[in-house]
This record gives structure tokens, C-alpha cells and sequence, in this order.
């Protein structure tokens, strides 16, 4: 079933449309009334009442019109200013015209309808008419005073003959009717020349009234059929006492030619007369009809102009209310193309943009959703991944970090992002180690590099191998620090142990096997031929097979040495003083005066630590042993051994420090002073130092090596040993 | 010559004079009938005397005086009432007409039906003329039951200055001054 739909018809129009129809058809009907007298009454005041109420109707619409587009101004409605111009620009072009023709119409009526009249026309209408009536008065009393004499001379005439001397004096002075009347009208003879007998007419009673004797009345009277006639009534004294009084009336005809031009010239200025007493009632009603013609024909306009304001601007007006829909993120509006024309393309236009928008929109939602899932697609992989990734923007402003990086730096970095990372170092130790350590390289944004960063802990050091790129800024993205770092630490030990162990099997294997064969070859070869050679020859027997002795021993303390190096012996941890364990090592360094070659420090609130004694005595031996054998030779030498507790951000710790006043540490070798065979001694295997750094490292502590701050000499090995549950309760030594 | 007026008024005085034109109440005619009654000429006959008060507004004697042909219109109906509306069982009109007859100075009255025509000297004497030749009409053909029930009708009468004889502008005038509005209401009594 088809329906049809009315909303999009333009009812407005049709109203507009049919106003104005009945508007017309009612002026017409008024310009018809006003040529046919016998409906002017009728149709007038209708069409009057009409007109006036179609005012009041239109100026009521006007009004509310107005009223609403100014409260629509007040409130911003979108399209209510460009409604107001447009209602201006159509008042404007409505009333200037319309103002033009009824000032002009006005001044037309006004003075052109005088113009129609002259003075002179009018003097001499009234020269005409006053010329005829001197004519016909002449004739009038001409024809007065013969009648006057013929009623004397009917005075003489017996009763008898009176009806022939009426025809004969009629025929005489060219009546058309005499008529002898008497007392009460009664008619006593009377002459006609028409041929129908007819009864003749008395002369009435306001004419009777009039008549003198010797004066008689006469006058000028139209008749019905045009013409004029001249009626005189005559009368005379009576002749004798007690008769009746006679009356002579005369009908006189005037001449047919001179009748018709007075009564042209009357009917020309009677007519004259009455134009010129109608020229106000006539201007009157033309200013009345063309104003409301006028005023019908402003208001009806200013009307039509503000529906076509409204509807001209109601696309624009729904245009703007779109576009503040689509402002506010509302992509779905869709406006109805009611027009065929621009503002309908527009429309149009508009519809299409949004509909657009919105596919644009759902596109970049999906991208978005898109890219949601691979960002968290990324941090699950970047949550998931045992390294430590850091993204730092070129302002070293933290932007990623995932868990395994909060978990080796020991800090909430995924909660702190945005922050610059030397804020963040305050609150986060290893940070701000780890961030000291790389910060160089970073802010010269080397394009890659990789080292290997050491940091200290509360649960001890940590290797953190760490790989940096660049990526510069490109594009809209903006320069970004990616870093990875990896915890190494047990890595490099269980590596390390696993070389040098490998190290000590092969020397075991490879060197030290020789040795006992050539040791005891040796001193067989002493045994055997410290017999048989004498003298110098026995001389050099005894010291080359005692060098050959004295270096295979040599030879199996190195070996010796590797192998305890290498092996990775289980820690007996106990609880250790460790200042008691420094007087005891300590101990063992008296010089020939029974004083201790070590000067020592000890901090008296030092906790006990968890830790394998022996281990501990050989890094104190290692310790001391290198600082004295690096001291040879300088009188003034010193060995300073000192403790102490300490609680930073680094986490609660022991620092154990061995400083010497001798030459200190060549700079080639500070780098690699930890490094097995690396050494400057003469006679030194290189290994203490490397198994004291790899006992402090079981402990989970940490060794550092500098030399004397300038000014001094010496170097300074800087022990870390960390607390893991705090202070113990130091044990007064016995 | 009698005053002449023209036009002069403004587009607002044109406006004034319509909004006016609403609020004007119907002025009291001056031409109207005082009186009437009737007396039976015969059984199907009636003859209406009309007291006819012929005095004319000032407006209308300047009009008559400027050339303007007036015309009267008497009329009278026998009627009988009915709940709605009435029947009209016999009627008549009678129509004179008043105007200056310039030639002589007098005031020529015309009766329109039998084209009589009287000359007076004065208005006054013109006005009674037509007061009389309007006062009385003859109602012809009256049923018999007018006269065996005559309670049961009525007789009605009216005066009005004809206003489609008057010239046109003149009848816009008389329409947006109310002045010359002289048509009369019916007046009716009983045949009793």
C-alpha cells in the first residue's frame, strides 16, 4: 500500500498562494461594485470588512512573526540574524516602491483631479446657463404679458363665445393650451392643440397662491418628454361685484431648438457642479481604495517575505545546528533535501561530508582499536620479556618501561612515566645508578651502543648489560630512546666460573701432571750426580736442579692458586664479625717490634653479616697482602683497613675499605686490575685481587678500586657488603 | 456655488478614516417616518399613509444644491409574522426623485413611477412635495384573510435615501462618513 506523505508539501505557499487569490478576486469584485451602483451597496461594507480584517489578520501574523524572530534573535537560534537581515531587505524592498507609487498616486490624485477643473470652463457654463435663462426669462415675460392681455381682452368676450375666442387667441400667440378656469378650479373653457382630447391640467394651488390681478405668474417647466414649456397664469380684478374670478392659464411651448440647447447648457453645469462638489468624495475614495490596496499589498509582502525569510534560511538554520551537532562529535546527522536548488546541494553537500566524517571516524576507530591491540600486544611482550626495556623521549622524559625493567632497577617505572629520569633517580637508587652510568652516551644520542652496567643493590651488585638506539625524530613521531638492559650478573659468574674452572682443569692437567716428574727428575738428577760431580760442576747441579725444584713448587702454588680460584667452593655462611675478623687477620702483620703494620678503623655499631669466614679472612689477606707488597720499598708506607655501617638508598650495607700510601695503581691496569694476571709486582700470579673480587661477589657485594684522590698517593679498594636484614646486634669482641 | 471640498487628507488621515469608519455609529437619519397608519379602500385594498419628516442633513442639501440628484425610496409590505422569518403577502414601492432645476431656480420633484413632475420654489416646499407623493401607497390584491384575521398581520414600512442613485463617490463618501446614511429600519404595526 502506497502512502503519501504531506510534510514536505509546502503549505505555507499554498496559503500564501490562496491569501492572495482572495485577495484579488475581492479587489476585483470591489472595481466591479464600484462601476455597478445596484451592488455597491450590497458588496461595500463586505468587502471593507473584509479588507480591514484581512489587515488585522495579516498584521497579527506580522506581528507574532516578528515577535518570535526577535526572541529567536535573543536566544542565538541559529539562522535568527540571517532571517532578521533578509525580513529587513524584504520590508525595505517592499515599502520603498510601494511608499514611491502612493506618494506619487497621492499627489497625482490630489492634483491632477484639480487640474481636471478650470475657472474659466465653469464662468462660462455659468455665462451659458445665465444666457439661457435670460433668453427663455424674455420669452417668459413676453408670453406673461400676453397672456395678461388676452385675459383682458376675455374680460369683453360674453360667456357663450369664450371656447371659440380660446381657440382663436390660442391660435394667435401659438399656445399650446389655454385654459379659462373659475372659482374653485373650476374649469369654465379651454383650447389645446393636441388632437387627443385630453383633460387639461389646473394650475395648482402653490401657482394660484401667487397670482395677482394684472401680475401674473409665469414659469419655466421641464417636461417628461425633454422638452420645456412656459406656464403662465393670468388673472384680472373682477369686472363685476359678485361675479366669480376668472383665471387664464397659457401653456406655451418653447422652441424645440432653444428647449434642447438650455437643457444642454443646464445638464452640462449641473453636471460641472456636481463633479466639482464630487472631487473630494471622489479623491477621498480613490486615496481610500489605493490605501487599502497599498496596505494589504505592504503587509501581505511583509508577510511573504517573512515566511520566504524563514523558509529561504531554514536550510542554512539546519545547516548550522548540523554543524554544531557535528562540532560536538555527532556524525550521524543527516539533514532533509527539501530543495532542488543551491542551498539544497548544500544540503546535500552536507550530508555527504558528514556521512564521510563518520566513515572516517568508524576508520579510525577501527585503527585505533587496531592499534589498542598491537600497543597491548606489545606490552604484554614487553611485560612478558626478562630484559629490561626503557623508551626515553629526547628530554631523557620517561615514556615505556615494562615490568622486567621495574623489576631489575627495583622501581615502579611503569607508574612514573612522563618523568624525567634524573627526578626519578631521587626516590629510585639503582635509577639514578644506572641512569649515571648511561647518561653520557644518551645525551649525546650516539646512534647504538652497548655497555655493561654495574650497579649496586641492596641484595648486591648487578651486570646489567644494556643496548641503546636512537631513534631521531621522524616524521610526527618524536626522537625516542629504546633501551634494553639485561640482568648478567649470574649469568657472567656461572660464565666466568665455568672458564676459569675449565682454566684450572687444563692447567691441572696440562702443567701441573708435568710437574711432579720434573720435580722429582730434578732431584734425582741432584741425588745422582751431587755423587759423582765435585766442585763448581756440583755447584751448578745443585743450583739448577734447586731452580728447577724451586720453580716447579713455583709452579704448583700457581697452579694452586688457579684452582682455587676457579672453583666455585660452597659458602659456609655464618653469622661473622667482621671487625673481629680484621683484628685477627690483623694480627698476623706485626713487623719485628711486635707493632701492626696495618692501621685499622673499625666502626663499633658494625652488624654482623651472613657470610663464609674463611672466605672472608682470604679477602681480608688478599686485601692487605697487595696493599703491602704495592708499599715496598717506601719507607712511609701505610695500610689503613676500615669498617663502616651504612643505610643510603643503596640499601643498609658494610664498607669495608683498604687504602694504602704507596704508589698507587699504574692506569693501565686500574681498568683490568680485577682481571686474573693482571699485575705489576715482579713476582705477583695476578690472582689475589681477581679472588678477592670473586669472594666479595659470593657475598653478593660489590669491589671498587681507585687511586688516591690527588695529593696523595695510593690506591683505596672500596668494599660492599650488603645488610640483607639489617643490622645485627653487634657482639662486643671478648 | 455651494462650498467645495476636495481631498487633502493624508495617507494617515486615509488610514484614521478607515479604522474610523469601524467605530462610527449609525447617524440618526433625519429623513424617516414619524408615524403611520393605514384605512381599508376597499376588501382588497389598502392604503398606507406614511407621516414622512423630511428634513435633510446639511449634507445632503449641499449635494442637492451642487447638482446631485436625490432619490427617495418609500416601501411598505403587509406581513405576516411567523415564528421564523414572515411572508410578505402584498407589497409597494414608490421612488421620487429631488433635484435643482437650475434654468429656473427651482427644485424639480420627479415621481420615478410615473415620471410626474412637480416644480417647487423652495426645499421646503420640494420636501413636502415628496413627502407626500412618498406618504401614500396603495396595497393591492390584499388577501381576504387580511382583513377576516387582521391581528394576525402586520404592516411594515421603510424610508431610506436610494443609495445606488447616488453618484459613486458620493456613495464612498457617504459610506466612510456615515452622514448620509439614511436607510431607515422597518417599522411595523398591527392591521388591528
Amino acid at each position: 500500500m502506497t502512502s503519501v506523505s504531506l510534510r514536505g508539501f509546502p503549505w505555507g505557499l499554498l496559503g500564501i498562494g490562496l491569501l492572495f487569490a482572495l485577495l484579488l478576486t475581492s479587489l476585483v469584485v470591489m472595481g466591479d461594485a464600484a462601476q455597478n451602483q445596484a451592488r455597491f451597496e450590497q458588496v461595500f461594507l463586505w468587502l471593507l470588512v473584509f479588507h480591514v480584517a484581512v489587515l488585522v489578520v495579516l498584521g497579527g501574523l506580522i506581528i507574532y512573526q516578528l515577535v518570535r524572530m526577535a526572541i529567536q534573535y535573543r536566544r542565538g537560534v541559529p539562522g535568527s540574524r540571517l532571517t532578521l537581515r533578509l525580513v529587513a531587505v524584504f520590508m525595505l524592498v517592499a515599502v520603498l516602491p510601494v511608499s514611491v507609487v502612493y506618494y506619487f498616486s497621492f499627489k497625482f490624485l490630489n492634483e491632477g483631479v484639480d487640474s481636471w477643473f478650470d475657472v474659466r470652463v465653469e464662468s462660462a457654463l455659468e455665462d451659458a446657463l445665465e444666457l439661457s435663462r435670460s433668453s427663455l426669462d424674455l420669452r417668459v415675460r413676453q408670453l406673461a404679458t400676453e397672456t395678461q392681455e388676452l385675459m383682458s381682452d376675455l374680460e369683453g368676450v360674453s360667456e357663450g363665445l369664450v371656447p371659440l375666442a380660446l381657440n382663436d387667441y390660442r391660435r394667435q400667440v401659438g399656445a399650446q393650451e389655454l385654459t379659462l378656469v373659475g372659482s374653485n378650479n373650476r374649469i369654465i373653457a379651454s383650447s389645446t392643440d393636441s388632437p387627443i382630447r385630453r383633460l387639461p391640467t389646473p394650475p395648482g394651488s402653490d401657482i394660484l397662491m401667487r397670482v395677482r390681478p394684472e401680475q401674473p405668474y409665469s414659469r419655466l417647466e421641464p417636461q417628461s418628454d425633454g422638452s420645456l414649456i412656459i406656464r403662465v397664469v393670468a388673472t384680472t380684478s373682477s369686472r363685476r361685484p359678485g361675479s366669480e374670478n376668472r383665471i387664464l392659464q397659457g401653456i406655451y411651448p418653447v422652441d424645440p431648438r432653444m428647449s434642447a440647447l438650455s437643457l444642454r447648457v443646464q445638464d452640462a453645469f449641473a453636471d460641472y457642479r456636481e463633479f466639482a462638489y464630487l472631487r473630494g468624495p471622489m479623491i477621498q475614495g480613490f486615496v481610500f481604495t489605493l490605501s487599502l490596496a497599498l496596505a494589504i499589498s505592504l503587509m501581505a509582502a511583509l508577510w511573504a517575505g517573512l515566511l520566504v525569510a524563514r523558509r529561504m534560511v531554514r536550510p542554512i538554520s539546519d545547516l548550522v545546528q548540523g554543524t554544531r551537532m557535528v562540532a560536538q562529535g555527532d556524525y550521524s546527522t543527516r539533514l532533509a533535501v527539501q530543495r532542488a536548488d543551491e542551498l539544497g546541494f548544500l544540503v546535500q553537500s552536507f550530508n555527504t561530508m558528514t556521512r564521510t566524517l563518520n566513515e572516517a571516524r568508524d576508520e579510525a576507530e577501527r585503527n585505533r582499536r587496531l592499534l589498542d591491540a598491537e600497543r597491548a600486544y606489545l606490552e604484554s611482550v614487553l611485560q612478558h620479556l626478562r630484559s629490561g626495556v626503557l623508551a626515553l623521549d629526547g628530554s631523557l622524559r620517561l615514556r615505556t618501561a615494562n615490568a622486567a625493567a621495574s623489576e631489575i632497577l627495583e622501581c615502579d617505572l611503569q607508574g612514573a612515566r612522563t618523568r624525567v629520569m634524573s627526578e626519578l633517580g631521587d626516590e629510585c637508587p639503582l635509577v639514578a645508578q644506572f641512569f649515571e652510568a648511561i647518561s653520557d652516551a644518551l645525551v649525546r644520542q650516539e646512534a647504538e651502543w652497548s655497555r655493561q652496567v654495574v650497579v649496586f643493590t641492596r641484595s648486591g651488585r648487578k651486570v646489567l648489560m644494556t643496548r641503546a638506539v636512537w631513534l631521531p625524530t621522524s616524521g610526527s613521531s618524536r626522537g625516542l630512546h629504546a633501551i634494553v638492559f639485561d640482568d648478567m650478573t649470574e649469568f657472567l659468574k656461572a660464565q666466568r666460573d665455568a672458564a676459569w674452572g675449565e682454566v684450572a682443569r687444563r692447567l691441572a692437567h696440562e702443567i701441573k701432571n708435568p710437574l711432579t716428574p720434573i720435580q722429582l727428575s730434578a732431584e734425582r738428577l741432584s741425588r745422582r750426580l751431587g755423587k759423582v760431580l765435585e766442585g763448581a760442576d756440583r755447584e751448578v747441579l745443585d743450583r739448577a736442579t734447586g731452580t728447577i725444584v724451586q720453580q716447579v713448587e713455583a709452579m704448583k702454588t700457581l697452579v694452586n692458586a688457579f684452582r682455587d680460584y676457579a672453583q666455585a667452593p660452597q659458602l659456609e655462611r655464618a653469622s661473622v664479625d667482621l671487625n673481629q675478623l680484621i683484628r685477627d687477620v690483623c694480627e698476623l702483620y706485626l713487623d719485628q717490634d711486635g707493632r701492626s703494620r696495618v692501621d685499622v678503623t673499625l666502626d663499633a655499631e658494625l652488624p654482623r653479616i651472613h657470610g663464609d669466614a674463611g672466605r672472608l679472612r682470604q679477602l681480608l689477606h688478599n686485601l692487605i697482602k697487595n696493599a703491602l707488597e704495592a708499599g715496598k720499598g717506601h719507607e712511609d708506607m701505610e695500610v689503613h683497613v676500615a669498617t663502616a655501617y651504612l643505610d643510603d638508598p643503596a640499601g643498609p650495607h658494610i664498607e669495608l675499605r683498604v687504602t694504602d700510601t704507596g704508589p698507587g695503581i699504574k692506569p693501565e691496569f686500574l681498568e683490568r686490575i680485577f682481571e686474573p694476571y693482571t699485575t705489576d709486582k715482579p713476582r705477583g700470579t695476578g690472582l689475589g685481587l681477581a679472588v678477592a673480587q670473586k669472594i666479595v661477589e659470593e657475598h653478593g657485594g660489590m669491589i671498587e678500586c681507585h687511586n688516591a684522590e690527588s695529593g696523595r698517593h695510593g690506591a683505596v679498594f672500596r668494599i660492599r657488603i650488603p645488610v640483607e636484614h639489617g643490622p645485627v646486634v653487634h657482639e662486643e669482641p671478648e | 456655488m455651494p462650498g467645495r471640498s476636495s481631498w487633502r487628507g493624508g495617507p494617515l488621515t486615509a488610514l484614521c478614516g478607515l479604522l474610523a469608519l469601524l467605530a462610527l455609529p449609525v447617524t440618526a437619519s433625519a429623513v424617516e417616518i414619524r408615524a403611520a397608519n393605514h384605512m381599508w379602500l376597499d376588501d382588497a385594498t389598502v392604503l398606507v399613509r406614511l407621516d414622512i419628516d423630511m428634513r435633510l442633513p446639511a449634507v445632503l442639501e449641499d449635494a442637492l444644491a451642487n447638482g446631485v440628484t436625490l432619490e427617495f425610496e418609500a416601501q411598505t409590505r403587509l406581513e405576516r409574522g411567523r415564528r421564523v422569518g414572515r411572508d410578505t403577502l402584498a407589497s409597494e414601492t414608490r421612488r421620487v426623485q429631488l433635484q435643482y432645476f437650475a434654468l429656473n431656480r427651482h427644485y424639480l420633484v420627479t415621481a420615478v413611477t410615473d415620471e410626474r413632475m412637480d416644480l417647487k420654489p423652495t426645499l421646503g416646499d420640494a420636501l413636502d412635495l415628496v413627502a407626500r407623493r412618498l406618504g401614500r401607497l396603495r396595497l393591492d390584491e390584499v388577501p381576504d384573510a387580511v382583513r377576516e384575521n387582521p391581528g394576525e398581520f402586520d404592516l411594515a414600512a421603510r424610508l431610506t435615501l436610494v443609495y445606488s442613485a447616488l453618484p459613486l463617490p458620493l456613495q464612498l463618501d457617504a459610506g466612510l462618513r456615515g452622514d448620509l446614511t439614511t436607510r431607515q429600519e422597518w417599522r411595523r404595526w398591527s392591521l388591528d
